[in-house]
């Protein structure tokens, strides 16, 4: 399998993940990728993505795997796939993998807190319990954002504090750190927009999934 | 720009909609632009980014180094909430600036029931919707569109309006603008001298204003890319214009007659726009693009042109806007080898006698024929269009209608090879409104008990469970036939309802027909006086001023051999001095 790493930033972080596919196999075409078709009635291209990002997060280290035909060299296909893509949407690596995404158990975010509100912030997150609740196929159920989440300031900038959150991340357990600016924005009624972005993936190890 | 974007996108709806970078998305340098237009498309992101007509003139404007064209659409119910709620004006999708700052405001009017787009757009820009009430540090408002080929019911708003063919005229005009030094009254004076540009309401009032009409179609702009949506957009594929025009003369049919000289685009040319646009969008389906496809008269090379392109890459291709009498073997194979699409066709009345009227020229053995060809070759789905409510129009037409569909059904188990899979039929009608430069403009259109009867009528004439039946609702076909022959009052009407709470009104969903009445209550408009009157030919009409290239006497002809029941052969076969021609350069014609 060949795994790409590309980034989602900036307006593009308003891009659901369905138009995201929809995008990818866009700039596959533009860029003349010679990428493997499913087979079958209505043939597409093979694309899996690493995990979906919320609306309104953006990925740096964001992780796609597809399948090619006859590949030239991976560095002019980057080449071709970067000078291809939207405003916002960036591609940075190229190589084999057989690691599979079901391997990711993870992933590491880094938020901004507004200067505005990030000492009620930092006061929130400190809290004993952080009630929140998740919607999911079988309805709404409540969870402790604290349990799930680990949760560490790790400096100031001029934006604002910043903050590290390490959450659940993959097919079998996932918790957006939106839940989190969520429960804050409902506990204070302060509707501060974070700066959140999605870093890296974990493995089981609590290694970088790569 | 405007400062408090990340919050307002962060907590709408389809965000998309509104961030401005999609691939092909044009920013320029605003420091270095001597015009600024923002191009308003009154309806949603997702009907508007379906426009060939916008993507075109966006791409076509923004070819010029000194100007920069960004786009407006009109935001949903819950952005124009935020939008207020928060103090926020509205904002050109690409700079994120708000409207005020622009040079042109411009409008694309495509259909009458986004009339009311105009004024929410204009109001979340802080914009006076009337050219008389705007001073002169504001935008100039420009409008154009089919629409526009009857100007009067939003003519008080706009200060430009360009009637016919903008890829014509639109340079000349931003050089007039340039020439003018931004000039607001020097530029409306001299724009009339444009031919095409008609400016309600600077000085005296023009006598006549004459459409502008592209002499050379086989050489004229098309863009080589398209901005591509991240969201799905209703139609979300490259749309390949392939000629415009149509030689066949339906007397109800407004695009036959204002897009009128019938031209057709080289297959040469064709086939490299659409590489090129393939190339830069990365989309994986083409549609052809016309009024009626396969009087292309090189359709089958074409198709074969663009098939070796396409079939090795996985593009299909669409060949919508197909007509009975000639559709052929050939066709319906290039269709089918690419990705099978459903087989739709028009034959607009249920009886050979109201086709006659109509000048519909096909037969019943048409029908039949294409049938044959199209489920010999699998086709398992059919969709039939038709209108009620056409002059002379009586019960038995509208049986007509159902006999026809199920004759279809009857010609499925007749001709189809593969019978097991059945067969659906789907009747979709639209109810007459009578359009401005038509030889039905002086009709009169039904009321809407009358619209209703023959709804039932023909939904109680449908036998087969094949057949589906689907129309429009009959109130928003009254309040589009007011539009279409309106005259200036109508402006009043339009905002009265707008104040009223009319939002998005092509959609079912947001359209509430008891707040225009109560808004022409209010205005004391009646609008059966503008529907359901017939008028006289000598009667003044509010559009008369306007010169499509059609004479009068050749409406007026075409009409009363309609209520002869006679029928005009196509342009192709015999002209029939409709009086386009004197307003092109050489032979155009077919």
């Amino acid at each position: 399998m060949t795994r790409i790493v590309f980034s989602k930033t900036g307006y593009a972080k308003y891009i659901s993940h369905l138009d995201l596919t929809r995008c990818m196999a866009r700039i596959m075409a533009r860029a003349d990728i010679p990428i493997w078709y499913t087979q079958g009635f209505n043939p597409h291209p093979y694309m899996v993505f690493s995990a979906a990002l919320p609306i309104g997060v953006c990925g740096e280290r964001e992780l796609l795997d597809i399948k090619l035909v006859d590949p030239p060299e991976y560095s002019i296909l980057l080449d071709r796939m970067i000078k291809n893509s939207p405003d916002g949407i960036s591609f940075s690596g190229i190589y084999d993998s057989d690691y599979d995404f079901k391997y990711i158990e993870k992933a590491v975010y880094r938020l901004i807190a507004p200067s505005d509100v990030s000492e009620s912030f930092e006061e929130f997150v400190s809290s004993a319990v952080i009630p929140a609740s998740k919607k999911t196929k079988s309805g709404e159920i409540k969870i402790d954002l604290k349990e799930e989440m680990q949760i560490k300031k790790t400096g100031e900038e001029k934006d604002g504090a910043v903050f590290e959150i390490i959450a659940p991340c993959g097919n079998e357990r996932n918790i957006s750190p939106t839940l989190l600016t969520g429960a804050f924005a409902e506990k204070t009624g302060n509707s501060a927009v974070f700066d959140i972005v999605r870093t890296a993936f974990l493995d089981g190890k609590s290694d970088i999934f790569r | 720009m405007i400062n408090n974007i990340d919050k307002i996108l962060s907590s709408v709806s389809k965000p998309s909609w509104y961030i401005g970078t999609e691939l092909n998305a044009v920013h320029k340098d605003k420091e270095r632009i001597h015009t600024r237009v923002a191009y308003c498309f009154p309806d949603l992101y997702d009907v508007g980014m379906s426009h060939l007509g916008m993507k075109l003139l966006y791409h076509l404007m923004n070819e010029r180094e000194d100007l920069w064209c960004e786009r407006v659409f009109t935001p949903n119910t819950d952005m124009e909430e935020l939008l207020r709620k928060t103090g926020t004006p509205i904002f050109a999708l690409e700079s994120k600036d708000e409207l005020k700052e622009f040079d042109f405001v411009a409008f694309t009017l495509v259909y009458e029931l986004s009339y009311t787009g105009i004024a929410t757009i204009l109001d979340l820009a802080g914009i006076p919707l009337y050219a008389k009430d705007r001073t002169d540090d504001m935008p100039i408002l420009l409008a154009g569109g089919p629409c526009m080929c009857n100007p009067e019911p939003v003519a008080d708003f706009f200060d430009v309006i360009d009637i016919g063919e903008g890829e014509e005229n639109l340079n000349e005009l931003f050089n007039l603008y340039k020439e003018c030094g931004k000039n607001r009254h020097e530029f409306l004076e001299k724009a009339k001298d444009i031919r095409g540009i008609y400016v309600p309401n600077h000085g005296e009032k023009q006598k006549k204003v004459t459409r502008a009409i592209i002499n050379d179609l086989p050489n004229v702009y098309f863009p080589d890319r398209l901005v591509v949506p991240f969201a799905q957009v209703v139609h979300d594929r490259i749309s390949l214009e392939i000629m415009r025009g149509c030689i066949r003369g339906c007397r109800f049919c407004q695009a036959g007659i204002i897009y009128r000289p019938y031209r057709q685009k080289p297959v040469e040319r064709l086939k490299n726009d659409a590489v090129k646009l393939c190339q830069n969008t990365g989309y994986d389906e083409i549609s052809l693009l016309s009024l009626s496809t396969s009087d292309f008269q090189k359709l089958p090379e074409l198709a074969e042109s663009l098939k070796e392109y396409c079939i090795p890459r996985k593009i299909s291709l669409a060949v919508p806007s197909l007509r009975i009498d000639n559709f052929s073997k050939e066709i319906s194979d290039e269709i089918s080898s690419i990705r099978k699409t459903g087989l739709t066709f028009a034959p607009e009345a249920g009886t050979q006698r109201l086709r006659d009227v109509i000048n519909k020229n096909i037969t019943d053995e048409d029908i039949e024929r294409s049938c044959k060809i199209a489920f010999e070759n699998g086709a398992s789905a059919v969709k039939l269009y038709f209108m009620i409510g056409l002059p002379t129009e009586t019960d038995e037409d509208i049986v007509g209608i159902a006999k026809t569909a199920e004759k279809v059904v009857d010609y499925f188990y007749k001709y189809a090879t593969n019978r097991s899979r059945g067969i659906n039929v789907t009747i979709s009608c639209a109810t007459f409104v009578p359009k401005p430069h038509t030889p039905f403009q002086w009709e009169q259109q039904l009321t809407l008990e009358e619209i209703q009867r023959r709804q039932e009528l023909l939904k109680s004439s449908i036998v087969s469970k094949r057949v589906h039946y689907k129309y429009h609702d009959a109130d928003t076909t009254v309040l589009e036939g007011v539009f279409a022959r309106g005259d200036r009052k109508i402006a009043k009407l339009i905002e009265a309802a707008w104040r009223l709470g009319c939002r998005l009104d092509a959609w079912s969903e947001h359209f509430d027909f008891s707040k225009w009445q109560k808004a022409a209550e209010g205005c004391g408009i009646d609008f059966y006086s503008y529907t359901a009157r017939k008028r006289s030919f000598d009667e003044e009409l509010p559009w008369g001023f306007v010169d499509s290239g059609i004479t009068n006497e050749f409406l007026k002809r075409e009409c009363e051999k309609a209520y002869r029941g006679e029928t005009t052969p196509s342009c192709a076969e015999k002209c029939a001095g409709c009086g386009v021609n004197r307003l092109c350069k050489g032979d155009v014609c077919p």
